[in-house]
């Protein structure tokens, strides 16, 4: 016969309680709490969601490599990821409102920089995140990550998922909960140490729990295999990307689900659609194009153009009004490749634009941490 | 003027260095009281005269004190003749069987009616309750081990012991298999480098074995268990002791089998069996030289096996047999030239040869590993009595031993006859190159054109111990123990890569096809390499060690058994550099209750710590070795760029000071004995082993999961490994053993013994001991260290020893069932940085279950229990010959032939969960033996 868990605990103590002085058994029940559970395992990750050339099966095998864009003259970095799943084949797939969107507690968003994990929480005490803590410690012991409440899962057989990479945002406040400590969404329901707006359980539901409140915004956060490269846009020195030099790491940031260890993107506020009708919810997109030729400098000759040869152009970059991590990709006809490229969309013939009809996910990453 | 010395050898004893682990009791002792029944008044003066076939010297005689106590020490384990004598009286006769390390308990209450009686032969008496010491354990005799099927070897039969599993090298109550202490004859030889046992001993030449597997005296420094064997002495017959065993194929049961747990034997497979034989032949020669002066032992075994992993999955290829050949050589000299002194010399020699030896189904013939082994061992003995009160002990010892390794094809040649010319594999496999690079395809676990690294290992131990037993009175009785250990150890290491460089081939799919091939263009496969320079380094140590050990017996009842030891080692590496200087104190207290005062009934407790305070294998770790180069593959412009370094300037750190490991130890225990020449008892251990050493990596910076290295503290792409003790580095274990323990006449011999134990804690390694690479550590990438704390691999949770015999008219059964529990298994997961499965997601024990991400789903993984049963059956032709024992024995192994799996998949690939291995089948052996 094989004891369960707790029938074997309970042996164990009756015969070596006494003896022990009161120590348990079973080395697992020494893990309670909310502590780290590792990083989160890819195995069902959708393609899309692993990287370039990953597999959910040798997690860090991906890469998710950002373009260059321009734009208004200036180049900004974004990622392009195609919709997958249901949300590629709707008749609209910038309609939300059918698709269930997770909930994501993010932490003191109205504190905290964009893109940053806040820091109101309490860290260890005397705590430098420095070169030792950076080797020691899976993630800064002085902040906070935001918590997922679902992964991206891909569908049997595949390309059917539902899942799409926008959460509802609840808003949580730290007060004096320890940096990194909650780690999942029931864990946040029962804590005394943050303020977080409940929703209570339906009225006569069978195990129904709290959940948070939304706030209202929707946010595309992609969450990626936590385990794989990201990389910022290349440039001459670095010509398959670049890493931040300070933490050899890209623009993702990392969170947790239910106690494990999550990585995404982070593509900001996701922006609504006004003039969407009642009961829809409807993404704003904002304009992505690219040239519909370019100069091939190697060969010094005019080729087709594509999305992410390094001459997209986006409306708006993230943090100004209009920007959406969302996008309505164009091409347009350039003026004489050999002389240049345009960088702005003010520099595109508005006659010379083609809807190309395509929507993707173009989030530009968040301002670099600074450390 | 007797009485006072014994205060005086203790205080000396606080001012001289004393000594160390491995003056193991090979003696044992009689005690007792004499009183009159009526008035049980004691009676002083009473005499009593032991001997016996093992006493060399011939008889020797005490008198009774005033209490009427008496004690006899230094008894070689056998049996014993006692008269017991008083002037005007007939004497009174006893027979008692003495074992190693124990003392018989042997008090007679005379009455005026017995004095005046004639004399009174009892039967021989055997006393198990150990009354005057703590240590748990047992003693395995030859006269036991004759009546049950063993494998033959020393090592293995210490499995019959309440508290011990695992292999060849134990784990003994808990601690890792590298903590045991081997004694032979008072010698140390436990490889200074590996902590395991480092050489091999003729068995018919062993006398006995004493398996301390906890409560250890202060003489005794071990954190596992103390397996403290003595050989086979002459006496005063001439006595010639020759066997021979035979094991083959056709007497053994087929064993294909199916890779899932549920599948069994196969039996429309049609296939050779696969050798499967031994072939043992040993011969004892035993005598006096000068009757009652000088004895000689002389043996000889040679052994000869040939055994083979049955075909399986992964290559499906019948591995070449593995073949090995021992010389076993040993010389024993036992010399009184006076009453008061006793020597003893002993030499012996062990090489073999070992051919084909990974038999894992993972590799061609072609990319098989070779062994050669052994060395010599010599110690000298004096023991000194200089008194009823004062004996000495001197020992002095040596052991050179070697183990080199290397591929196959390097050192013989390779067995290609399974597969050359049916075109399954290239041409590349038919014949060893030796410059051609090993592949070790990650994608299925496979080696391929080469086998490992070239090495030759030498070993080096000097030993000098020195003690003294004192007996006396001083608030009561005491027997104490002082003495010196001191170990001079070398290690010399000579290594090089055949082909210089190694691959670990990823993403090219199973077999010979998912290799990095780029001569062929094929790069599929191609991820890593590692470039090795040759090397050669030397190592040296030494410690010396000071006990004091008291047997206090306040009262009748009630007896304190306070000792300490201090320890103290050091080594150095090749570049002078003091890799250990490490300083351990071992106290230890034993509490002994007689419960009924008639010695039949005890309860022990007891609380020691022993320290390790010399190891050379930091020392080899903690070494110089030039860069090898790590190089990855860059698959946009298909080559190797390196990418970092291992060893070399900087590769390591030292650690020499601070707390040595150590092992923590509570023993209680309760024993009576129940029934005549029958002991029960119920012991319950905790056990602690703390700062066990290994190697932490402190110079990669990983990512937040653990998968990827991101960068370098020190900015230089290379691993740099701290040699130190963490404190991280620990595991504790409980353990109750309920054992009952027969010989009620001489026909029978019953062992019963049950445990229930627990083993856990984050300290699974010890450089790699267990799992063979560092990067399977909890010290090789912080990511990973809060997986390492859950059961370990050596937990067994339900272990049920049997061993019993009955012999009659010439005839003998013996049988020996071990039933234990799984043990648990962790799911590895794929690694990018090193190209291989070394990540955990859940602790140890455990894998994630089938739904990922999900705390509730992880479960407990272990292998399934194991059920061996092993059968003897044999005739004596005594009756038929007079002078002569020929024994006749047909060994069953095996009995029932079960085939539950021993070892499972448990990398995250597609044959995660599968059998690996399973246990050996139903196997016949027959063996004539000869005694004269």
């Amino acid at each position: 016969m094989r004891l369960r868990p707790t029938s074997r605990s309970a042996a164990c103590s009756l015969l070596l309680l006494p003896l022990l002085g009161g120590s348990a058994c079973s080395p697992y029940e020494r893990r309670s709490g909310s502590y780290s559970a590792g990083a989160v395992d890819p195995i069902r990750f959708p393609r899309p969601y692993l990287g370039e050339g990953g597999d959910g099966k040798r997690p860090g095998s991906g890469r998710f490599s950002y373009l260059t864009a321009f734009s208004r003259g200036s180049a900004v970095a974004y990622y392009p990821l195609r919709l997958h799943g249901e949300q590629a084949n709707a008749s609209d797939p910038l309609e939300l409102s059918k698709l269930p969107l997770p909930l994501a507690y993010h932490f003191d968003p109205a504190q905290t920089p964009d893109g940053q994990d806040s820091r109101r929480c309490v860290p260890p005490r005397d705590y430098v995140y420095d070169q030792e803590a950076r080797r020691r410690d899976a993630l800064p012991l002085d902040r906070q990550g935001n918590i997922f409440t679902a992964l991206p899962t891909e569908s049997d057989p595949p390309g059917l998922t539902t899942y799409v990479p926008v959460v509802r945002e609840v808003v949580v406040s730290s007060q004096k909960n320890p940096c990194q400590d909650p780690k999942s969404e029931a864990d946040l329901t029962t804590r005394v140490d943050l303020s977080l707006d409940v929703v209570p359980p339906l009225e006569g539901s069978v195990g129904g729990v709290a959940t948070g409140r939304p706030s209202g915004r929707y946010l595309l956060w992609i969450l990626i295999d936590p385990a794989a490269e990201v990389l910022f846009p290349a440039d001459q020195l670095h010509p398959d990307g670049k890493l931040d030099p300070m933490t050899q790491l890209g623009p993702q940031r990392f969170g947790w689900f239910n106690q494990y260890l999550a990585g995404y993107l982070d593509g900001g506020v996701v922006p609504l659609d006004v003039l969407s009708p009642p009961g829809s919810v409807r993404m704003a997109t904002q304009r992505l194009l690219y040239p519909s030729r370019v100069l091939d400098v190697e060969k010094n000759q005019i080729v087709a153009g594509d999305l992410g040869m390094g001459f997209d152009i986006v409306e708006f970059r993230r943090g100004e009004e209009g920007y959406s991590p969302v996008c309505h990709v164009y091409s347009f006809e350039p003026h004489d490749p050999m002389l240049g490229f345009e960088k702005s969309l003010a520099e595109v013939d508005p006659r010379r634009i083609t809807d190309t009809g395509q929507i993707l996910y173009c989030p530009q990453p968040p301002r670099s941490e600074a450390r | 003027m007797r009485r006072s010395l014994f205060p005086f050898v203790v205080s000396l004893s606080l001012w001289v260095p004393l000594s160390a682990s491995a003056v193991g009791d090979q003696d044992g002792r009689l005690s007792g009281v004499i009183t009159d029944k009526l008035s049980r008044a004691p009676l002083p003066g009473a005499r009593l005269r032991i001997s016996g076939a093992k006493l060399i010297g011939g008889p020797r005689t005490v008198l009774t004190d005033e209490d009427g106590s008496y004690q006899i020490g230094a008894l070689p384990p056998g049996s014993y003749d006692i008269e017991l004598s008083y002037e005007g009286a007939k004497p009174l006769h006893r027979k008692v069987v003495i074992r190693q390390g124990e003392s018989f308990p042997l008090s007679i209450a005379w009455s005026i009616e017995e004095l005046s009686q004639a004399t009174k032969t009892i039967i021989e008496q055997r006393r198990m309750t150990r009354p005057d010491t703590t240590q748990t354990g047992t003693v395995l005799s030859a006269d036991q081990q004759a009546r049950v099927a063993t494998s033959r070897r020393y090592q293995d039969i210490v499995q019959q012991v309440a508290g011990v599993s695992g292999g060849s090298n134990p784990n003994i109550k808990g601690a890792m298999d590298a903590h045991n202490r081997y004694l032979v004859d008072g010698l140390d030889i436990t490889d200074p480098v590996t902590n395991t046992f480092s050489a091999n001993i003729n068995f018919d030449s062993v006398e006995s074995i004493e398996v301390m597997t906890g409560g250890a005296e202060a003489q005794y420094n071990s954190l596992g268990g103390t397996i403290n064997l003595i050989t086979t002495a002459g006496s005063n017959e001439w006595k010639i002791n020759a066997s021979q065993y035979v094991n083959h194929e056709a007497l053994s049961a087929g064993q294909q089998f199916g890779t899932q747990v549920y599948q069994g034997g196969r039996p429309f497979l049609r296939l050779a069996r696969p050798p499967q034989a031994g072939y043992q032949s040993t011969i004892n020669v035993g005598g006096p030289i000068v009757k009652n002066r000088l004895w000689v032992n002389l043996s000889f075994e040679y052994l000869r096996r040939e055994s083979s992993q049955p075909i399986g999955p992964t290559l499906g290829v019948q591995a070449p047999s593995l073949r090995s050949d021992r010389f076993l050589t040993r010389l024993k000299l036992t010399y009184a030239p006076t009453e008061k002194h006793r020597l003893q010399l002993s030499v012996s020699a062990d090489p073999a040869y070992f051919h084909n030896i990974n038999q894992d189904n993972l590799r061609l013939g072609v990319a098989e590993d070779y062994q050669r082994q052994g060395g010599v061992f010599s110690i000298l003995q004096w023991d000194y009595f200089h008194s009823e009160k004062i004996n000495t002990n001197l020992q002095a010892g040596f052991q050179y031993s070697t183990v080199d390794v290397g591929p196959q094809g390097f050192f013989g040649t390779v067995d290609t006859s399974a597969y050359r010319g049916q075109g399954r594999f290239s041409a590349a496999n038919d014949s060893y190159d030796p410059n051609r690079a090993q592949h070790y395809n990650s994608d299925d676990g496979t080696y391929w054109y080469q086998g490992g690294s070239l090495s030759y290992d030498k070993r080096y131990t000097f030993q000098f111990d020195p003690s003294v037993s004192v007996r006396g009175k001083l608030l009561g009785r005491h027997e104490a123990k002082f003495g010196i250990q001191s170990r001079v150890t070398a290690h010399s290491f000579d290594f090089s890569m055949p082909g210089e460089e190694s691959y670990n081939d990823v993403g090219g799919g199973p077999g010979e096809r998912g290799l990095c091939l780029e001569e062929i263009g094929q790069t599929q496969g191609c991820y890593q390499k590692t470039a090795y320079p040759s090397y050669s380094n030397r190592q040296i140590g030494f410690s010396v060690g000071a006990f004091a050990q008291d047997r206090w017996q306040i009262t009748s009842y009630l007896r304190l058994n306070p000792g300490f030891r201090f320890d103290y080692g050091r080594t150095i590496n090749s570049r002078g550099e003091e890799v250990s200087s490490l300083f351990g104190f071992g106290p230890r207290i034993g509490l002994i209750l007689d419960l009924t005062q008639d010695g039949k009934t005890l309860f022990t407790a007891y609380y020691g710590r022993s320290n390790e305070v010399l190891s050379l294998l930091s020392a080899a770790y903690a070494d110089y070795t030039p860069s090898a180069t790590r190089s990855r593959w860059n698959a946009d412009k298909k080559v190797f760029e390196e990418s970092s370094t291992l060893g070399g300037d900087g590769g390591f750190k030292l650690d020499p000071r601070g707390t040595p490991p150590h092992t923590d130890e509570v023993t209680l225990s309760l024993r009576r004995e129940v029934l005549e020449n029958s002991v029960a008892s119920i012991d319950y251990t905790y056990k602690r082993v703390g700062n066990i050493w290994d190697g932490v990596e402190e110079n990669q910076i990983w990512d937040p999961t653990g998968t990827r290295v991101i960068g370098y503290a020190d900015g230089i792409p290379h691993q740099v490994f701290r040699y130190t003790r963490p404190d991280e580095n620990w595991r504790a274990y409980h353990g109750l053993d309920f054992i009952f323990e027969s010989r009620p006449r001489q026909e029978w011999d019953l062992s019963v013994a049950y445990t229930l134990s627990f083993l856990y804690g984050p300290g699974a390694e010890q450089f790699a001991q267990v799992s063979g690479s560092q990067t399977l550590g909890q010290f090789y990438n912080p990511r990973m260290w809060q997986f390492y704390d859950g059961y370990l691999a050596e937990d067994r949770r339900h272990n049920l020893k049997l061993r019993a015999s009955y012999s009659v008219y010439g005839l003998l059964f013996g049988a020996f069932l071990n039933f234990q529990s799984g043990s648990p298994r962790t799911k590895r997961f794929f690694n990018q940085n090193e190209g291989d499965y070394i990540n955990r997601r859940s602790p140890s024990g455990t894998d994630p279950g089938s739904t990922p991400n999900d705390l509730s789903a992880i479960a407990e993984v272990r292998t399934p229990a194991q059920l061996i049963t092993d059968l003897r059956v044999a005739y004596d032709l005594h009756s038929l010959l007079q002078k002569v024992h020929l024994q006749i024995s047909v060994d069953l192994f095996n009995l029932f032939n079960l085939d539950s799996p021993t070892e499972l998949e448990v990398r995250d690939v597609p044959s995660y969960g599968q059998v690996r291995a399973r246990q050996q089948p139903l196997r016949l052996q027959l063996g004539i033996q000869l005694l004269y």
